[in-house]
Protein backbone atom coordinates (compact mmCIF):
# COMPACT_ATOMS: atom_id res chain seq x y z
CA UNK A 1 0.00 0.00 0.00
CA UNK A 2 2.08 3.54 -1.20
CA UNK A 3 0.64 6.35 -0.59
CA UNK A 4 -2.78 5.37 0.69
CA UNK A 5 -4.45 8.04 2.98
CA UNK A 6 -5.87 9.98 0.20
CA UNK A 7 -7.65 6.75 -0.14
CA UNK A 8 -9.14 6.59 3.46
CA UNK A 9 -9.79 10.38 2.54
CA UNK A 10 -11.84 9.48 -0.08
CA UNK A 11 -13.96 7.46 2.18
CA UNK A 12 -14.24 9.47 4.77
CA UNK A 13 -15.22 12.62 2.62
CA UNK A 14 -17.59 10.11 0.91
CA UNK A 15 -19.29 8.72 3.99
CA UNK A 16 -19.78 12.40 5.64
CA UNK A 17 -21.69 13.36 1.91
CA UNK A 18 -23.95 10.45 2.70
CA UNK A 19 -24.52 11.08 6.62
CA UNK A 20 -24.56 15.11 5.77
CA UNK A 21 -26.13 15.04 2.76
CA UNK A 22 -28.93 13.47 3.64
CA UNK A 23 -29.29 15.07 7.23
CA UNK A 24 -28.61 18.69 6.46
CA UNK A 25 -31.06 21.19 6.78
CA UNK A 26 -32.25 22.65 3.19
CA UNK A 27 -33.67 25.70 2.33
CA UNK A 28 -37.40 25.16 1.32
CA UNK A 29 -37.25 25.78 -2.46
CA UNK A 30 -40.28 25.75 -5.19
CA UNK A 31 -40.28 22.68 -7.26
CA UNK A 32 -37.09 21.02 -5.86
CA UNK A 33 -38.32 20.57 -2.35
CA UNK A 34 -35.86 17.49 -1.12
CA UNK A 35 -34.58 16.39 -3.97
CA UNK A 36 -32.30 20.01 -3.68
CA UNK A 37 -30.03 16.77 -1.66
CA UNK A 38 -29.05 15.58 -5.23
CA UNK A 39 -26.73 18.94 -5.42
CA UNK A 40 -24.33 16.37 -3.90
CA UNK A 41 -24.38 13.49 -5.29
CA UNK A 42 -25.27 14.63 -9.03
CA UNK A 43 -23.57 17.31 -9.58
CA UNK A 44 -20.53 15.12 -7.43
CA UNK A 45 -20.64 13.34 -10.90
CA UNK A 46 -19.98 15.93 -12.94
CA UNK A 47 -17.43 17.30 -10.45
CA UNK A 48 -15.33 14.10 -10.49
CA UNK A 49 -15.67 14.10 -14.52
CA UNK A 50 -13.95 17.37 -14.48
CA UNK A 51 -11.06 16.26 -12.84
CA UNK A 52 -10.41 13.40 -14.08
CA UNK A 53 -10.56 14.81 -17.80
CA UNK A 54 -8.36 17.68 -16.20
CA UNK A 55 -5.78 14.45 -15.11
CA UNK A 56 -5.79 13.09 -18.88
CA UNK A 57 -5.16 16.06 -20.56
CA UNK A 58 -1.93 16.92 -18.37
CA UNK A 59 -0.73 13.26 -18.94
CA UNK A 60 -1.39 13.79 -22.49
CA UNK A 61 0.90 16.89 -22.62
CA UNK A 62 3.46 14.81 -20.73
CA UNK A 63 3.27 12.37 -23.64
CA UNK A 64 4.18 15.23 -25.93
CA UNK A 65 6.72 16.70 -24.39
CA UNK A 66 8.24 13.07 -22.94
CA UNK A 67 7.40 10.79 -24.97
CA UNK A 68 6.57 8.05 -22.43
CA UNK A 69 4.00 5.77 -23.57
CA UNK A 70 2.90 5.09 -19.68
CA UNK A 71 1.55 8.67 -19.69
CA UNK A 72 -0.16 7.61 -22.91
CA UNK A 73 -1.83 4.64 -20.81
CA UNK A 74 -2.36 7.22 -17.78
CA UNK A 75 -4.28 9.66 -20.03
CA UNK A 76 -6.92 7.42 -21.82
CA UNK A 77 -7.67 5.12 -18.50
CA UNK A 78 -8.63 8.49 -16.62
CA UNK A 79 -10.20 9.54 -20.03
CA UNK A 80 -12.37 6.25 -20.19
CA UNK A 81 -13.21 6.68 -16.05
CA UNK A 82 -14.14 10.34 -16.29
CA UNK A 83 -16.72 9.20 -19.66
CA UNK A 84 -18.20 6.53 -16.60
CA UNK A 85 -18.82 9.27 -14.48
CA UNK A 86 -19.96 11.37 -16.90
CA UNK A 87 -22.61 8.95 -17.82
CA UNK A 88 -23.41 8.44 -14.40
CA UNK A 89 -24.11 12.43 -13.83
CA UNK A 90 -26.74 11.78 -17.47
CA UNK A 91 -28.02 9.45 -15.65
CA UNK A 92 -28.94 10.62 -12.50
CA UNK A 93 -29.47 14.16 -14.20
CA UNK A 94 -32.58 11.94 -15.74
CA UNK A 95 -34.16 10.95 -12.76
CA UNK A 96 -34.14 14.13 -11.03
CA UNK A 97 -35.35 16.12 -14.16
CA UNK A 98 -38.25 13.89 -14.79
CA UNK A 99 -39.45 14.58 -10.63
CA UNK A 100 -39.09 18.24 -10.88
CA UNK A 101 -38.74 20.07 -14.50
CA UNK A 102 -40.19 17.15 -16.36
CA UNK A 103 -42.85 16.24 -13.98
CA UNK A 104 -46.79 16.47 -15.90
CA UNK A 105 -48.15 17.25 -12.06
CA UNK A 106 -45.73 20.28 -11.94
CA UNK A 107 -47.17 23.31 -13.84
CA UNK A 108 -44.21 25.65 -13.53
CA UNK A 109 -42.73 24.52 -16.85
CA UNK A 110 -44.20 23.17 -19.76
CA UNK A 111 -43.09 19.91 -19.00
CA UNK A 112 -40.93 18.05 -21.45
CA UNK A 113 -40.26 21.05 -23.87
CA UNK A 114 -38.32 22.87 -21.47
CA UNK A 115 -36.24 19.94 -20.98
CA UNK A 116 -35.67 19.18 -24.34
CA UNK A 117 -34.77 22.70 -25.06
CA UNK A 118 -32.46 22.63 -21.95
CA UNK A 119 -28.49 23.81 -23.80
CA UNK A 120 -26.77 22.07 -20.58
CA UNK A 121 -28.44 19.07 -21.81
CA UNK A 122 -27.24 19.60 -25.22
CA UNK A 123 -23.90 20.48 -24.14
CA UNK A 124 -22.95 17.96 -21.92
CA UNK A 125 -24.24 14.91 -25.01
CA UNK A 126 -21.87 16.74 -27.22
CA UNK A 127 -18.95 17.07 -24.79
CA UNK A 128 -19.56 13.40 -23.78
CA UNK A 129 -19.75 12.40 -27.85
CA UNK A 130 -16.25 14.26 -28.18
CA UNK A 131 -14.70 12.33 -25.74
CA UNK A 132 -16.41 9.10 -27.07
CA UNK A 133 -15.05 10.00 -30.66
CA UNK A 134 -10.92 9.63 -28.50
CA UNK A 135 -11.45 6.08 -27.86
CA UNK A 136 -12.77 5.34 -31.36
CA UNK A 137 -9.48 7.67 -32.80
CA UNK A 138 -6.96 5.41 -30.48
CA UNK A 139 -8.93 1.76 -31.18
CA UNK A 140 -8.39 2.73 -34.99
CA UNK A 141 -4.71 3.40 -34.98
CA UNK A 142 -2.11 0.34 -34.88
CA UNK A 143 0.60 1.54 -34.49
CA UNK A 144 1.29 2.40 -30.88
CA UNK A 145 3.28 5.34 -31.00
CA UNK A 146 1.50 6.95 -33.73
CA UNK A 147 -1.62 6.18 -31.85
CA UNK A 148 -0.24 7.77 -28.51
CA UNK A 149 0.66 11.24 -30.04
CA UNK A 150 -2.55 11.70 -32.77
CA UNK A 151 -4.74 10.75 -29.52
CA UNK A 152 -2.85 13.13 -26.94
CA UNK A 153 -3.34 15.97 -29.38
CA UNK A 154 -7.03 15.20 -29.86
CA UNK A 155 -7.21 14.90 -26.37
CA UNK A 156 -5.84 18.54 -25.93
CA UNK A 157 -8.65 19.27 -28.36
CA UNK A 158 -11.33 17.50 -26.75
CA UNK A 159 -10.39 19.56 -23.27
CA UNK A 160 -10.50 22.50 -25.21
CA UNK A 161 -14.15 22.22 -26.13
CA UNK A 162 -15.37 20.97 -22.30
CA UNK A 163 -15.78 24.14 -21.19
CA UNK A 164 -17.41 25.62 -23.44
CA UNK A 165 -19.81 23.26 -24.04
CA UNK A 166 -20.88 22.50 -20.66
CA UNK A 167 -19.52 25.89 -18.94
CA UNK A 168 -19.79 28.63 -21.25
CA UNK A 169 -22.30 28.10 -24.07
CA UNK A 170 -24.90 26.80 -21.61
CA UNK A 171 -24.44 30.17 -19.59
CA UNK A 172 -25.32 32.11 -22.51
CA UNK A 173 -28.19 30.68 -23.30
CA UNK A 174 -31.78 30.24 -20.81
CA UNK A 175 -31.02 27.32 -19.09
CA UNK A 176 -33.41 25.56 -15.88
CA UNK A 177 -30.21 24.91 -14.23
CA UNK A 178 -28.75 27.39 -12.14
CA UNK A 179 -25.96 29.53 -11.64
CA UNK A 180 -27.03 31.54 -14.92
CA UNK A 181 -26.61 35.37 -13.25
CA UNK A 182 -22.86 36.09 -13.22
CA UNK A 183 -20.03 33.69 -11.81
CA UNK A 184 -21.04 30.77 -9.71
CA UNK A 185 -18.10 30.13 -8.40
CA UNK A 186 -18.14 33.47 -6.65
CA UNK A 187 -21.52 33.81 -6.09
CA UNK A 188 -22.53 32.73 -2.49
CA UNK A 189 -26.27 32.91 -3.03
CA UNK A 190 -26.76 29.80 -5.19
CA UNK A 191 -26.36 27.88 -2.18
CA UNK A 192 -26.97 27.62 1.82
CA UNK A 193 -23.93 27.81 3.82
CA UNK A 194 -24.63 24.61 5.58
CA UNK A 195 -24.56 22.52 2.05
CA UNK A 196 -21.43 23.98 0.86
CA UNK A 197 -20.28 22.77 3.67
CA UNK A 198 -21.44 19.24 2.39
CA UNK A 199 -21.12 20.32 -1.38
CA UNK A 200 -17.06 20.86 -1.66
CA UNK A 201 -16.25 17.24 0.56
CA UNK A 202 -18.73 15.45 -1.28
CA UNK A 203 -16.77 17.06 -4.53
CA UNK A 204 -13.49 16.43 -3.69
CA UNK A 205 -14.62 12.52 -2.53
CA UNK A 206 -16.32 11.78 -5.30
CA UNK A 207 -13.00 13.06 -7.32
CA UNK A 208 -10.73 10.87 -5.25
CA UNK A 209 -13.18 7.93 -5.83
CA UNK A 210 -12.16 8.28 -9.59
CA UNK A 211 -8.67 8.91 -9.24
CA UNK A 212 -8.74 6.25 -7.56
CA UNK A 213 -10.35 3.71 -10.27
CA UNK A 214 -8.64 5.12 -12.23
CA UNK A 215 -4.88 4.33 -11.00
CA UNK A 216 -6.01 0.96 -10.65
CA UNK A 217 -7.09 0.54 -14.20
CA UNK A 218 -3.85 2.26 -15.33
CA UNK A 219 -2.01 -0.19 -13.27
CA UNK A 220 -3.41 -3.17 -14.79
CA UNK A 221 -2.69 -1.84 -18.27
CA UNK A 222 0.67 -0.92 -17.20
CA UNK A 223 1.42 -4.57 -16.52
CA UNK A 224 -0.63 -6.10 -19.46
CA UNK A 225 1.77 -3.91 -21.79
CA UNK A 226 4.91 -3.17 -20.33
CA UNK A 227 6.80 -5.60 -22.57
CA UNK A 228 5.01 -3.79 -25.77
CA UNK A 229 6.00 -0.48 -24.36
CA UNK A 230 9.84 -0.82 -23.64
CA UNK B 1 -15.50 -13.70 0.71
CA UNK B 2 -15.00 -15.03 4.08
CA UNK B 3 -15.78 -11.03 5.50
CA UNK B 4 -18.50 -10.63 3.53
CA UNK B 5 -20.33 -13.78 4.78
CA UNK B 6 -19.45 -12.62 8.09
CA UNK B 7 -20.99 -9.22 7.21
CA UNK B 8 -24.10 -10.31 5.91
CA UNK B 9 -24.70 -12.75 8.47
CA UNK B 10 -24.14 -9.86 11.11
CA UNK B 11 -26.92 -7.90 9.09
CA UNK B 12 -30.23 -9.15 10.95
CA UNK B 13 -28.79 -7.36 14.03
CA UNK B 14 -29.68 -3.90 12.56
CA UNK B 15 -32.89 -5.03 11.63
CA UNK B 16 -34.12 -6.12 15.74
CA UNK B 17 -35.29 -3.17 16.76
CA UNK B 18 -38.32 -2.07 18.50
CA UNK B 19 -40.30 0.87 17.20
CA UNK B 20 -40.49 3.19 20.23
CA UNK B 21 -37.43 5.87 20.92
CA UNK B 22 -34.95 3.90 18.21
CA UNK B 23 -32.26 6.43 15.98
CA UNK B 24 -33.30 4.04 12.95
CA UNK B 25 -37.51 4.83 13.55
CA UNK B 26 -36.88 8.99 13.76
CA UNK B 27 -37.56 11.63 11.19
CA UNK B 28 -39.38 9.31 8.74
CA UNK B 29 -36.89 6.41 8.72
CA UNK B 30 -34.26 8.75 6.64
CA UNK B 31 -31.40 6.70 8.53
CA UNK B 32 -32.73 3.31 7.20
CA UNK B 33 -31.84 5.04 3.67
CA UNK B 34 -28.36 6.09 5.37
CA UNK B 35 -27.24 2.50 6.40
CA UNK B 36 -28.07 1.14 2.81
CA UNK B 37 -26.30 4.13 1.15
CA UNK B 38 -23.38 3.27 3.49
CA UNK B 39 -23.08 -0.31 3.17
CA UNK B 40 -23.09 0.13 -0.42
CA UNK B 41 -20.33 2.92 -0.35
CA UNK B 42 -18.29 0.32 1.76
CA UNK B 43 -19.05 -2.45 -0.45
CA UNK B 44 -17.80 -0.75 -3.08
CA UNK B 45 -14.41 0.56 -1.50
CA UNK B 46 -13.89 -3.02 -0.08
CA UNK B 47 -14.41 -3.94 -3.45
CA UNK B 48 -12.03 -1.05 -5.14
CA UNK B 49 -9.31 -2.47 -2.04
CA UNK B 50 -9.74 -6.00 -3.31
CA UNK B 51 -8.88 -5.04 -6.62
CA UNK B 52 -5.94 -3.21 -5.48
CA UNK B 53 -4.40 -6.01 -3.77
CA UNK B 54 -4.81 -8.30 -6.66
CA UNK B 55 -2.87 -5.80 -8.89
CA UNK B 56 -0.16 -5.84 -6.25
CA UNK B 57 0.33 -9.18 -6.04
CA UNK B 58 0.54 -9.05 -10.37
CA UNK B 59 2.83 -6.43 -10.21
CA UNK B 60 4.83 -8.53 -7.57
CA UNK B 61 4.97 -11.47 -9.24
CA UNK B 62 5.95 -9.60 -13.00
CA UNK B 63 8.69 -7.85 -11.29
CA UNK B 64 10.37 -11.13 -9.95
CA UNK B 65 10.36 -12.70 -13.39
Amino acid sequence: MRKWWWKILCVLLLIYAVVGGLLVKIPNLPVLGETIRNLFYHVGMWAAMFVLFTCSLVHSIRYLSKGNLKNDIAASQYASVGIVFGLLGYATGAVWASYTWADPNNPAFDSFSAVAREPKLIGTAVALLIYFAYFILRSSIQDMDQKARISAVYNIFAFAMLFPTIMIVPRLLPSLHPGQDGNPALNFKDASPEMRMIEYPAFIGWALLGVWIATIKIRLHYTKEKYFIK
Amino acid sequence: MKWLMVLLCCLPLLASAQPSENLMYSNGRIYVVIVVMLIILLGLVLYLVRLERKIKKIEDKDQQV
